[in-house]
């Protein structure tokens, strides 16, 4: 009884999806050509060697992106509810935003977010030695 | 103090420790005070225990601390608890007094040997097992106390070890004594099973009102007493003690005469609650102690050996000890353990002190001989007057005369014999009595009395050991004289103190206890004389033969080939074991290997092993290092557990 | 929702692991010269840690609405793995320093079943590795240890797990010149996160099949009211749950892992990893199954009884064929992880649940000091070999020219075996007398009988220190540091296994002091803020 609205909607999620290749097949103009026609990943080379080096900077700005995207999917609900929650919600944020800096300061000190960064050498903060 | 009475058995494994890590560095004497020092305050504390408990009541003397859990399996706990009553107080006095004076006795005997912190630190590990042994309140602390004098006697018999013969002696002891505790642990498992506790307060509450079987009690209590006879060298099992002669003699003194061949002693005493609900196996003991009496003495009436003359009278002695048990007097018993310490370490420090002089003197001549053997002594009474007058007081101890110590715990474990209704067991005792006091005075005599009959020029290099020799010797000396006087028996206006002091500890058993012996004052004199006269007659005997007519003896034996060589050979026990037990064995054993090891059990092993082996490099291969595999197992290894729990 | 201020004591020990962890994050950017530095705030930090937690002992509770639980078990398993997180500390430093000086950049090693690679380009750039980041990961690792031990919530149970294995997969790869190292947090990190997904499965069918309950207690009445009816799904689920933990104590068929972890992660990390994780993951399945989940145990009991009986197999059959000792001590504690699952299957029958728990406790703490201990010597032996391999032929002759370092060596080897008198053997005493009383006797029998297969390679590394000749003269440099950690596990195997008394009682007290299954704080109508939440 409960699930008929998930059928529904599976069905229609499914009949969207046919209805639009259907729609593109009869409007669109089909002028075929080899480029066209190779595996589209993201504007790189889809052809060669697969032990390809990704650049690890591309990892480290994902890395941050995510920490302080989640960082402000928990700041929302908190924040909605601040005024009710009292005192001991906004010292306990206040704690979790705090390691985060600390987080944050470490890679900035390190030098880990430059992006230019000759090898072997160590940027930002030199190592005591 | 007896809020820390575990600080007692603590210090000498703390001298122990000290001298065995450290020894090496520290120098001698340093080594020599730590090993003296840590027995000495262990002493002071024994002594602020005995009189901490001769404050108490006499019904309050039974102090029982647990310190700690020391290990618990199942229905099996054993608590580290340390139990001081009167039994034990005194063992802890002798025990930690006798071992200060050998202590102190060894810087001088033991200086510049080679292997002076190892000496030490052995000392001081026995002195802790033996401690642990009597102040044990279960069966298991007791046995470790006991396995550990075992170790350390093996240990110190063979001290020298690079000596072939001194080390198949150390062995010996150990094997021998090995058969012995197996029987103590049989009794051990069978207490446990039978009683389901381990503690003696909780054996002792269980006994006080048995009703099972007498038969268990009795194979309980034999199986223990033959652990006794290996550690205090009994029939059939005595054959260690003489060869364990070879250790150092300040170890023969320690070990193998005051403290740790009475353990057996000590443990019999302390089970006395058990043994008196089996008056067969109190028989058992009472005549294997009286035949081991005799029987060693008549060995001891021939030794040429100072050292095993004293051995085999230490195993004579340690006879009547089991008499005085077995009769049902415990007390006594344990009297006589008190002052068989005194005159008999006395006597081996003595020896020691001889043998000393006569290795000096041949070291000075530039002679290789035995030290030991009395027929080439003599005369050591005028170079060696300390020493003398401190072994002719043993020895006069030791055959009984009084008021010397050995005369009233001799004789009341004759008496209590008579009237304890053993009067074939006292009978013998008193013959033993009598050879005792000949062999002592042959040995004296031999020693100290007539003219050197070494070579002569050694007579001019013999000197009086140094004083931190002399004095233990005086000490023990005066202990000798003085230290049956607590234990004067009522008859002689006396008090019998000790035996007052010991009762709390034998009440049960003197409750079990069935019989009731006639006390006649008449019948007590007369046995008292019988057996004075008996000694006063060995000595006289002695002062005949060997200081009046030295021929005497030779005609006498002329006459008795036979048995002197039966008497000299030791009744040829040691060549009776070897045959009916050593060599079967070796054949048993060399056959089960010939024929069984090599093809079934090696085979066996072997194929097992390279069974496994083989496995293993087979599973190994699983191991490819690929991610992918490790997950496909994972996989299949998840659908195996969940299917089974889903669809079991 | 209330908050109680007292439940703070809870999870005050690792609120100070976590502060630690900051702080010296922060040394390690602000402070020059910080090597020792950083050591010494790590270990004193967890020394405090250790006092916190003794001092937050108290009447068995829960905490946070049953998040937590606040009791003796907790207690000595944080008192254990903050010790067992120190000693790794202490071993940490000689390790790391040494990494710098030698910083093999140049020395490449063939990874098997991979072509070469060419020098991997670092994001920092640096050889070697920042002491801070190294420390910081191990105090997290502890951290989530600790909130796994005494979770009684499956959100905190997994809040815990994922904290420890983050903080561990990086670790194992902390050493990025090294491809061994990385090759060994890629796959750990791989087949945790596979891991990972089944626990999270398990979870949530628990979560649909109990009516909602994600708090062991609640869970454990809403399955008692279930009875017979309990439906296959929520069967799958314990399955699928039990599946997770079993990754992570590394049992058969689930261990795959660990051999070249171990292998491939920093020493000192793999000595922390062979216990901490085994510890809390084991606390947590006395919770999960020998606390709330009993009624099921004869659904899960015969599995977990499957895997034990192959764990301790495998583990110390393939063990008998390793030539490198950290693989050898990597199969060896698979069997160990088989030992233990003994005590959590007879944990399983309410009788034996505290006996269980606390001959756990016990083995856990006699497998802490002797596999660190042995781990703290495999690190000496190789820094005193030019390649600095780990090969068991290292040993021979050792006994000769090293005598006290092969005495502890072959006292650990022998309290590995369990042979007296050693801590291994009272260890292995307790859990099988508990397996016994507790019906497991062929379990019981199949463990003794791999603890003789265990001798034979134990006993093979003292045979080669004591009676083979040493093929060349190895010179061993040991700090205090090191020694200090050899001293403290020396002492205490000999400690327990002479007089285990004390440390059994403690177990014991520990396992007893257990908080007990409540029933959950009912919804206060009072409370303005529950009110709206059931609303929205």
């Amino acid at each position: 009884m409960s699930f008929t609205p998930v059928l529904i909607f599976f069905l229609g999620g499914v009949g969207m999806v046919f209805a639009a290749l259907v729609v593109s097949r009869l409007l669109a103009p089909h002028r075929p050509n080899p480029l066209k026609n190779t595996t589209y990943e993201c504007g790189e080379e889809p052809v060669g060697s697969p032990w390809l080096r990704f650049n690890t900077r591309f990892y480290v700005i994902v890395l941050i992106f995510l920490i302080f995207d989640v960082e402000v999917l928990f700041l929302f609900p908190w924040a909605v509810n601040l005024r009710e929650l009292g005192l001991f919600a906004w010292v306990d944020m206040a704690i979790f935003i705090a390691i985060l800096m600390v987080g944050l300061a470490y890679v900035w000190g390190k030098g880990d977010l430059e992006w230019i960064r000759p090898r072997g050498s160590s940027a930002g903060s030199a190592k005591g030695r | 103090m007896s809020n820390h009475l575990y600080l007692i058995p603590l210090l000498p494994l703390a001298g122990f420790l000290i001298n065995g890590l450290l020894g090496r560095k520290l120098g001698d004497k340093a080594v020599g005070f730590i090993g003296s020092a840590v027995i000495g305050i262990a002493f002071v504390l024994s002594v602020a225990a005995f009189v901490e408990l001769l404050g108490l009541p006499v019904h309050e003397r039974h102090i029982d601390r647990t310190f700690f859990t020391w290990l618990a399996a199942g229905s099996l706990e054993v608590p580290f608890g340390l139990l001081l009553d009167p039994l034990s107080a005194l063992m802890i006095l002798v025990v930690s007094g006798v071992s200060f004076i050998i202590h102190i006795y060894s810087i001088g005997y033991m200086h510049g040997d080679p292997g002076y912190p190892r000496y030490f630190s052995f000392l001081n590990l026995f002195v802790f097992f033996m401690l642990l042994l009597v102040l044990g309140d279960n069966y298991p602390i007791m046995f470790i106390g006991w396995e550990g004098v075992g170790l350390c006697s093996y240990l110190l018999i063979g001290f020298w070890f690079t000596d072939e013969a001194r080390a198949t002696a150390g062995k010996k002891a150990f094997i021998v004594n090995r058969v012995g505790d197996f029987g103590f642990l049989i009794g051990l498992f069978l207490i446990f099973a039978t009683f389901g506790t381990l503690s003696y307060a909780g054996v002792s509450e269980q006994a006080r009102y048995w009703v099972g079987p007498g038969s268990v009690i009795f194979w309980i209590t034999l199986c223990m007493f033959f652990g006794a006879t290996g550690k205090s060298a009994q029939i059939p099992l005595y054959v260690w003690l003489p060869d364990a002669m070879a250790g150092p003699t300040p170890v023969s003194a320690l070990i193998h005469a005051a403290t740790m061949v009475t353990a057996g002693v000590y443990m019999v005493a302390r089970n006395s609650f058990l043994f008196a609900l089996a008056p067969a196996t109190l028989s058992i003991i009472a005549w294997v102690g009286v035949l081991t009496a005799i029987f060693a003495a008549t060995i001891a009436l021939v030794n040429n050996d100072i050292k095993k003359v004293l051995a085999y009278s230490t195993i004579s002695q340690l006879g009547y000890m089991f008499v005085g048990c077995g009769v049902g007097a415990y007390a006594a018993g344990i009297t006589h353990l008190m002052t068989h310490a005194f005159f008999k370490a006395l006597l081996f420090l003595g020896a020691g002190s001889v043998i000393h002089a006569i290795q000096h003197a041949h070291e000075r001549a530039g002679f290789v001989g035995d030290p030991q053997d009395i027929r080439y002594m003599g005369g050591l009474r005028r170079k060696l007057p300390t020493t003398y007058w401190t072994f002719a007081v043993a020895c006069v101890a030791i055959a009984g005369i009084p008021p010397f110590s050995g005369f009233f715990s001799k004789d009341e474990i004759i008496w209590r014999s008579f009237a304890g209704g053993h009067p074939a067991v006292g009978v013998v005792a008193m013959i033993a009595a009598g050879l005792t006091a000949f062999y002592m005075f042959r040995l004296l005599y031999l020693t100290f009395h007539g003219g050197w009959r070494g070579r002569r020029d050694q007579a001019d290099h013999l000197h009086e050991s140094p004083p931190v020799m002399t004095m233990p010797l005086v000490v023990l000396g005066l202990l000798s004289i003085v230290g049956g006087w607590v234990a004067i028996p009522h008859v002689l206006g006396g008090g019998m103190r000790l035996e007052h002091f010991l009762a709390p500890s034998f009440r049960i058993a003197e409750e079990l206890s069935v019989m009731h012996g006639h006390h006649s004052v008449s019948a007590e004199y007369l046995v008292m004389i019988l057996s004075v006269a008996l000694a006063v007659g060995g000595i006289l005997w002695a002062r005949a033969w060997y200081i009046r007519n030295p021929e005497a003896p030779k005609r006498a034996l002329a006459r008795a080939k036979w048995l002197y060589r039966l008497l000299l050979n030791k009744y040829y026990v040691d060549e009776i074991y070897d045959y009916a037990f050593v060599q079967t064995t070796l054949a048993f054993g060399d056959g089960a290997w010939r024929w069984f090891d090599i093809p079934i059990v090696d085979g066996l092993v072997n194929g097992l092993a390279k069974l496994v082996g083989w496995m293993g490099m087979v599973i190994r291969r699983v191991q490819t290092g690929l991610v992918s595999n490790y997950a496909l197992m994972m996989a299949i290894g998840i659908i195996l557990v969940v299917g089974y729990m889903v669809w079991k | 929702m209330t908050f109680n201020p007292s439940d703070l004591w809870a999870v005050a020990p690792e609120m100070v692991v976590l502060a630690v962890a900051l702080a010296v994050i922060l040394i390690e950017l602000l402070a020059t010269r910080r090597e020792g530095v950083l050591q010494g705030v790590a270990a004193v930090g967890l020394l405090a840690v250790m006092a916190v937690a003794v001092w937050s002992l108290g009447r068995p509770t829960g905490a946070f609405n049953g998040m937590v639980a606040r009791d003796g078990l907790t207690v000595f398993v944080k008192l254990l793995l903050a010790g067992v997180a120190l000693l790794a500390v202490l071993m940490s430093r000689d390790y790391l320093m040494g990494l710098d000086k030698s910083a093999p950049t140049g020395v490449r090693e063939e990874v098997k079943g991979n072509p070469p690679l060419p020098p991997p380009a670092i994001a920092g750039g640096e050889a070697g590795v920042r002491h801070g980041e190294y420390y910081a990961l191990l105090l997290l690792a502890t951290c989530g240890m600790m909130v796994l031990a005494s979770a009684t919530n499956l959100v905190t149970l997994f809040l815990g797990i994922e904290t420890m294995s983050l903080a561990l997969y990086v670790l194992a790869g902390i050493r990025p010149e090294r491809p061994r190292s990385g090759e060994a947090a890629l796959k750990y990190f791989l087949l945790g996160a596979f891991s990972t997904g089944f626990l999270l499965y398990g979870m949530a069918l628990i979560y649909g099949t109990t009516g909602g309950q994600t708090n062991l207690s609640m869970i454990s009445k809403a399955v008692a009211d279930l009875g017979d009816g309990a439906p296959v799904m929520l069967f799958a689920g314990v399955g699928l749950l039990m599946v997770g933990l079993l990754f992570k104590v590394a049992a058969v068929p689930f261990h795959f892992w660990s051999p070249d972890v171990y292998q491939g992660a920093p020493t000192p990390v793999t000595a922390f990893m062979s216990v901490g994780p085994k510890a809390a993951a084991l606390m947590a399945f006395i919770r999960l199954f020998g606390w709330a989940l009993p009624d099921l145990a004869d659904v899960w009991g015969p599995a977990l009884w499957m895997v034990a009986a192959a764990t301790m197999t495998i583990g110390n059959i393939v063990a008998i064929a390793q030539r490198d000792i950290k693989r050898m001590l990597a199969y060896s504690s698979i069997a160990h992880a088989g030992y233990l699952l003994i005590g959590v299957l007879a944990a399983g029958s309410p009788g034996v649940r505290s006996a269980a728990t606390a001959s756990m406790l016990f083995y856990l703490v006699a497998y802490f000091l002797m596999n660190i201990g042995a781990f703290t010597i495999a690190i000496l032996v190789s820094r005193a070999r030019p390649d600095g391999d780990y090969q068991i032929d290292d040993y021979q002759g050792l006994g000769a020219s090293h005598p006290y370092l092969s005495a502890a060596m072959a006292l650990f080897m022998i309290s590995l075996a369990g042979i007296p008198p050693t801590a291994g053997f009272f260890g292995k005493l307790y859990l099988f007398s508990a397996g016994v009383n507790a019906g497991l006797v062929t379990l019981v029998v199949i463990a003794v009988l791999n603890s003789v297969i265990s001798v034979y390679y134990y006993l093979r590394i003292v045979v080669y220190m004591l009676m083979r000749p040493q093929p060349s003269p190895v010179e061993v440099r040991i700090s205090p540091a090191m020694t200090a950690v050899v001293l403290v596990c020396v002492v205490g195997v000999i400690k327990f296994g002479v007089l285990p008394g004390s440390m059994m009682d403690w177990a014991r007290s520990g396992a007893e002091n257990m908080a007990q299954p409540t029933p959950q704080v009912v919804v206060d109508v009072n409370d303005p803020s529950q009110i709206r939440q059931s609303d929205r």
